[in-house]
């Protein structure tokens, strides 16, 4: 008697997955059924043989212990005032917790953006704190994405006001290739495009300058989100806003005002 | 922060740290790269820390874990993450991985001294896999995590995890009966 679809159960059973009904009736099967008894004991022995040796990576007691001096150098500072603590996004290579002490370049880049950085950690924290709907953690995630890429230096992969250039580079990395436009008659100039990952899907961002603003416009694929849109809204500073149209979600983040935020999206969505 | 949280998280989250670490490590197949997303995960999860209800706190942070080094990649490496899965496959009944004959398991115990003694040779070829195929795989070979906590972790639908496991499963098996040689693979 072939078993083939008992495979399945077989992989349940070894995965502790099936429930005391299933365990027990797959059992009794057993006990009648050599072909599986059999599968089932090879596959148990394979399996287990394979578990011994599996690479187990350990971090290393150097890496350990720098960890645990950042989180000693993050409990202190978030103590007394949330507000004043080292921007966390300014860190998103690891550099900062890497060399100890905070680079000069890294120590001026957070003073200049410390009071920023502070109120979107309290802003994060008030988030957290809150119940949070999808929309809310996604303009979260845009906002912090938007911030990480300032902060970091991070803004460009590929830096270039043309959009011949710029669309061939997102074809085939992003999901979606977008219409690229500059604006700058309209005061808008583009600056650039990276790849963004944000809540598990791939974004590409591209980066305008208005004045001494910066904005990322952010383009995803959605193949089946109903056509919508959403006002401009204020988080941490930020305005951010998107819409829906034809299976693609379009976000911008700025710390424009709403109002001129929204002067944009028009300028995109003609 | 309050000080009984600064505790609970050293007592919470610190003993986590290698499990996180050996994820950071097969997403990211390699050293360097794992022990950047290991501090920027850890950062994170400082910040993130007052929003643990309880729970499973080693699937929360590889949860972080998790973001984190795809985010890193996407930034780091503009690699097509998604791209090298294709969905079809992703989206393939799970019956179909069942539906072809048993795998011929090795079952001599020659081939099984002979596996034993090839640690560095199934590391080559857990790094062969692809990053979503070998993150379930570790999670649930070395974790021993369930199918519901993979599927949290790396935010894929059940279906998917099983399906994943499922292919990760028959490639290590056969390029491991592979490396053990024609006794091995022959029956």
């Amino acid at each position: 008697m072939k078993c083939a679809d008992r495979s399945l159960l077989v992989d349940l059973a070894l995965d502790d997955e099936l429930d005391m009904a299933g365990l027990a009736e797959f059992e009794r099967h057993l006990q009648s059924c050599p072909d599986c008894a059999v599968a089932y004991a090879r596959k148990k022995a394979l399996k287990d043989a394979l578990c011994a040796q599996l690479p187990r990576h350990r971090a290393s007691s150097a890496l350990v212990q720098r960890i645990c001096e950042a989180r000693k150098r993050f409990a202190n500072e978030a103590a007394p005032t949330i507000a004043r603590q080292e921007a966390p996004l300014s860190i998103r290579n690891g550099d900062a917790l890497r060399s100890g002490a905070p680079s000069q370049a890294g120590g001026r880049l957070r003073m200049a953006i410390s009071g920023v950085g502070g109120a979107l950690a309290a802003g994060l924290i008030a988030a957290l704190l809150m119940h949070e709907t999808p929309e809310k953690s996604m303009v979260q995630a845009i906002v912090e994405s938007h911030v990480g890429a300032l902060l970091s230096g991070r803004l460009l992969d590929v830096a270039s006001g043309d959009p011949e250039t710029i669309r061939p580079w997102l074809t085939g990395r992003s999901d979606v290739t977008p219409p690229v436009r500059n604006l700058a008659g309209s005061g808008f100039d583009l600056v650039g495009a990276r790849l963004e990952y944000i809540a598990n899907r791939r974004a590409a961002a591209l980066v305008y300058r208005h004045h001494e603003h910066v904005l990322t416009l952010y383009v995803f694929s959605t193949p089946n989100a109903p056509v919508s849109s959403s006002e401009a809204v204020l988080q941490q500073g930020y305005a951010v806003c998107h819409w829906s149209r034809r299976g693609v979600t379009r976000w911008i983040v700025s710390d424009l005002d709403p109002r001129e935020l929204e002067e944009f999206e028009e300028l995109i969505a003609d | 922060m309050d000080p009984e949280a600064k505790r609970s998280f050293e007592k919470i989250v610190l003993p986590h740290l290698d499990a996180a670490y050996n994820l950071a490590r097969h997403l990211t197949s390699n050293p360097d790269d794992a022990a950047d997303v290991l501090q920027e995960a850890c950062f994170r999860a400082f910040r993130f820390f007052g929003g643990f209800r309880g729970g499973n706190a080693r699937a929360w942070l590889l949860t972080i874990v998790h973001n984190t080094a795809y985010s890193w990649m996407a930034r780091h490496r503009r690699m097509a993450l998604h791209g090298s899965i294709k969905d079809a496959e992703i989206e393939r009944p799970l019956e179909a991985f069942y539906a072809v004959p048993w795998e011929r398991l090795p079952d001599d115990p020659e081939t099984n001294l002979l596996l034993a003694e090839s640690e560095e040779a199934l590391a080559k070829i857990i790094d062969r896999l692809s990053p979503e195929y070998r993150e379930v795989f570790v999670l649930r070979e070395i974790e021993e995590f369930s199918y519901a906590q993979i599927a949290e972790v790396a935010s894929v639908p059940i279906g998917t995890v099983m399906s994943r496991l499922a292919r990760a499963r028959r490639q290590v098996q056969k390029q491991w009966r592979r490396q053990a040689g024609p006794e091995g693979g022959a029956r």
